[in-house]
């Protein structure tokens, strides 16, 4: 529970600060919830990969499939990919690498100062 | 340890962040600014109408401003005075055009290194070394000294810079993403440099030192026999036996000591197909006696286009037409009392100045028996990611000595000063401002008054049926020949010494033919009394056109559409007949004989299924760089003898150019049609070989329409249209009619209007190349002053309030 409870948390404080902000501030978020939430390594990795890769890859898909142009098609080639959708793919993964090191980083820098007795048990 | 650990992730987590913030490659955004969704390229996918807001506060506005936009994005803008006007065109076209309109001035500026890197730093010594920005300086001072415009002009730029600090998170355009800057603010200083970047796409033309090298090879006989000032059988645009009710003045002492000299090199000029047509019908001559009013502007195919149609409406006036992204108001188009267009009137208007500096210092030169100062800029380019570079541009008092031993290449040791129309003060805006506000001929006749460079062709037509046509433009008063060849800035006979009064320009109204046209031709009859020189006058659509309009009666307005989509090839109706007429078929065999049945058969119409143009148009190739093969050279700019005149020569018997130099035999124009037609024939079964399928016209011309970066998904390869250089409907390789404009004065007056293009210069809009289709098929958008009556004509209204 506290896993998704941090999930969403990153998803929702992103979804946020990133209307605004510059889009490293995701990695920001990540790192700052997991600093906050304390959890096992792998955890928190996953929680930032999760968090930021579901937010970006539902957003692009939500443009992607409601756009009347095809902009996103046009696009493809230069990241030498045949279609639009594949962008959605790269912006996922991407968001996703960011977001885990984010919460990985949050989470080193969390045992420098507090020893959490828990180890990585919640999924 | 766990010091360590933090340290060793969140140094990697930073450089990761870092690196993908970044253009780390030419040619890859920064891939996480790009890619995110909230601020990236997404944006940039949504749909053009719902990211416009319905209402936006601007305080500088004295009253709203009301926007309704068409189903194709045109927008309808409508205000309570000027200034809010203009205000609001500038807000608009940034919203559509932004990027286009600040890259259009970055180009005349000489600032694409500062984006681009290095690999256009050679272009941006070329348009700093011409002057480009000098010019739009001094076109800036007299623009300003006229406060009541330049209080219009500010309020365009505004009205850019309105919309530039609007951008929110997301907003800017795609072009910026992808090349990772900012727009700057812009200025009307911005819109001086856009009139240059088309007074050097329209006036930049010339040969004179290609002229130069040609006349101290073969001789002036040579020269006058291959390049005459004028070739028999154009139509001029004023028909002939004007009477010209002036006094003429008094030309200057000529002085034709040429300066006796071989130019290394000279920098790459713009196309000399940059052209139009443009023509109007009088009231005896259409159907229902209302003047009708055409024009088509033959320019570089580009996306987004050169051309953002609007109308602008205030309670005293309605004007429709097309402008340009980053100059005020409608630069062709109509009002509910006039209908104007533009062709470039072709002249030579750029001289160049052999330079005699006292010593290597290049502080003073000769002129005359004293000595003048010369000024020095040294100019910066600013260069992505090195070092900058840096020029320094001797200035004399006939302009910039853009040919020296640093440019373009070292060989080069003299000092060439330019002398060009477009560096000197001038106020074209005013023209435009005077003829979107103008109701009769007098209002047209001062509007155009202010007009100096690129000089245009202006036509015209009123809804009280006057029609007329005017070259306009500043022209220098010339003794015959000056300025054809490199001049002698020593000598101050060769300096301009003074310029025809804009009264003693060529015009016509109401002419007893009952039509008008101009195609780029050569502009009077030999009764002008001035002389007029320019390296490329139109030979072939200026007749076509004027047969075509002489030949019409009851015009309807679908004839003057069909005529702007007219493919008959007037060039090959001139040469091939002595093309083939020359050949021996008697030696033909096989499929040589079908091509040459095929091009005897030819009607000349250069349609897109036939087999016969692209016959002709390889043959013609072959056979004229064949003949002209003297004229190319690597190490000497040379230039080739037009088609007209080459066509001159085909039924020539002993023609010494006939000969091909690099070959030992001695040939004659006869061995050349020979080699030429067999030549032909081995490049189409190569083609067909290649491309698998049978040879057309469509298969083997293709016009593309390119963005301005050359993104290949950005682009369109071939838009499928007929036509061809020289050609009424002027479409090339990347060439063509950049817009189509017909106005019928009937009351209320009526428009129709094409470009291949869209509205919204954002890649893969519904809007961004949706006209691109209909314009090839030749179809038209209706338009009219009408304000929309009725929520289906707008597809989305904006209101800018204050």
């Amino acid at each position: 529970m506290k896993f998704l409870l941090k999930v969403v948390l990153i998803v929702g404080l992103s979804y946020i600060s990133a209307l605004i902000l510059p889009w490293w501030i995701v990695v920001v978020c990540a790192f700052l919830l997991n600093a906050l939430i304390g959890s096992g390594a792998l955890n928190s990795f996953l929680s930032g990969f999760l968090g930021i890769g579901l937010l970006w890859m539902i957003a692009a898909w939500i443009i992607f499939s409601g756009s009347e142009g095809d902009l996103v098609a046009r696009l493809a080639p230069q990241f030498k990919a045949n279609e639009g959708v594949v962008l959605v793919v790269y912006t996922a993964i991407l968001g996703a690498l960011v977001g885990g090191l984010g919460g990985l980083s949050g989470c080193y820098f969390r045992r420098l100062f507090i020893h959490d007795n828990t180890s990585a048990k919640y999924y | 340890m766990k010091v360590i650990r933090f340290l060793l992730v969140s140094i990697i987590t930073i450089a990761v962040t870092v690196g993908l913030n970044v253009k780390l490659f030419d040619k890859i955004p920064p891939l996480g600014a790009f890619l995110e969704p909230f601020g990236g390229f997404w944006q940039n996918a949504n749909d053009e109408i719902s990211s416009l807001e319905s209402i936006i506060d601007i305080n500088s506005l004295q009253n709203p401003v009301t926007i309704h936009y068409d189903q194709h994005l045109i927008p309808s803008i409508t205000a309570e005075n000027e200034p809010d006007l203009y205000f609001a065109q500038g807000f608009v076209t940034a919203r559509h055009r932004l990027w286009q309109m600040e890259m259009q001035t970055r180009v005349a500026a000489g600032r694409l290194s500062e984006i681009f890197g290095e690999s256009l730093l050679e272009v941006d010594r070329i348009n700093r070394r011409k002057g480009l920005a000098y010019g739009a300086k001094n076109a800036l001072k007299s623009a300003k000294e006229d406060t009541a415009l330049f209080q219009l002009l500010q309020r365009y730029a505004d009205g850019v810079n309105a919309y530039i600090g609007s951008l929110g998170k997301g907003d800017l355009p795609l072009e910026y993403k992808m090349l990772d800057y900012e727009p700057e603010l812009w200025s009307p200083y911005k819109s001086m440099l856009l009139l240059k970047y088309m007074a050097d796409m329209l006036s930049g033309y010339e040969t004179d030192l290609e002229n130069t090298n040609i006349l101290k090879i073969w001789g002036k006989d040579t020269f006058d026999l291959l390049f005459p000032d004028r070739n028999i059988g154009d139509k001029p645009i004023i028909p002939t036996n004007h009477q010209w009710d002036f006094e003429p003045m008094t030309v200057p002492e000529a002085d034709d000591n040429y300066i006796d000299a071989l130019v290394s090199s000279v920098y790459n000029k713009p196309d000399p197909g940059n052209g139009s047509n443009n023509w109007v019908v009088g009231p005896d001559k259409t159907a229902d006696g209302a003047p009708i009013l055409a024009n088509d502007m033959h320019l570089p195919l580009n996306l987004p286009s050169i051309w953002f149609l609007l109308k602008l409406n205030t309670p005293q006036h309605q004007v429709f037409g097309a402008s340009i992204p980053g100059s005020m108001g409608v630069i062709a188009g109509f009002n509910d009392s006039i209908a104007w267009g533009m062709t470039n009137a072709k002249r030579d208007v750029i001289d160049w100045y052999k330079i005699n500096f006292r010593d290597k210092k290049k502080n003073e030169y000769q002129y005359g028996n004293q000595w003048l100062k010369t000024q020095k800029v040294v100019e910066k380019f600013e260069i992505r990611a090195e070092e900058p570079f840096y020029d320094t541009v001797v200035y004399t008092h006939y302009g910039p000595i853009v040919y020296d031993e640093n440019y373009p290449s070292s060989s080069n040791l003299e000092g060439y000063a330019m002398k060009w129309i477009a560096h000197e003060p001038s106020n074209e805006q005013k023209t435009f401002y005077l003829l979107n506000n103008g109701n009769n001929y007098q209002d047209y006749q001062q509007a155009i008054a202010y007009y100096q460079c690129p000089a245009q062709n202006f036509v015209f037509a009123a809804s009280n049926k006057d029609i007329a046509i005017h070259v306009q433009g500043k022209f220098p008063l010339k003794w015959p020949q000056q300025g054809k060849y490199l001049l002698n800035g020593s000598n101050p006979l060769h300096e301009w010494q003074s310029y025809i009064p804009f009264e003693h320009n060529p015009g016509s109204l109401n002419p007893e033919s009952g039509h008008l046209s101009s195609a780029n031709q050569y502009p009077v009859d030999s009764l002008y009394p001035y002389y007029i020189y320019d390296a490329y006058y139109e030979d072939f659509r200026n007749r076509r056109i004027h047969e075509q309009l002489e030949a019409m009666q009851n015009i309807e307005v679908q004839d003057m559409m069909n005529l702007q989509q007219d493919v008959f090839n007037k060039k090959a109706e001139l040469s091939l007949p002595k093309m083939l007429n020359r050949l021996d078929s008697n030696t033909l065999a096989g499929r040589s004989i079908e091509v040459y049945q095929t091009l005897k058969n030819w009607d000349y119409m250069t349609s897109l299924n036939k087999a016969a143009p692209a016959y002709y148009e390889i043959w013609w190739k072959k056979l004229y760089n064949l003949l002209w093969d003297e004229f190319t050279n690597d190490t000497l700019p040379l230039r080739q003898p037009e088609a007209i005149n080459t066509i001159r020569f085909l039924d020539a018997e002993n023609f010494a150019f006939a000969d091909v130099v690099g070959t030992p035999q001695k040939e004659n124009l006869d061995d050349l049609l020979r080699q030429s037609f067999a030549s032909m024939l081995d490049s189409i079964s190569t083609w067909e070989e290649t491309e698998t399928q049978e040879i057309s016209w469509g298969g083997l011309k293709s016009t593309a329409i390119q963005h301005l970066l050359k993104i290949p998904s950005f682009s369109i390869q071939d838009a499928g249209v007929a036509g061809y250089r020289n050609i009424v409907n002027a479409n090339s390789e990347n060439h063509g009619a950049s817009i189509r404009i017909i106005v019928q004065m009937s009351n209320p007056v009526k428009g129709w209007v094409i470009y291949p293009g869209g509205q919204s210069g954002t890649p893969g809009s519904k809007y961004y190349d949706n006209l691109i289709a209909p314009w090839a098929q030749g179809d038209y958008l209706p338009v009219s002053l009408a304000q929309p009556t009725t929520d289906e004509n707008i597809l989305f209204t904006q209101t800018l309030n204050p």
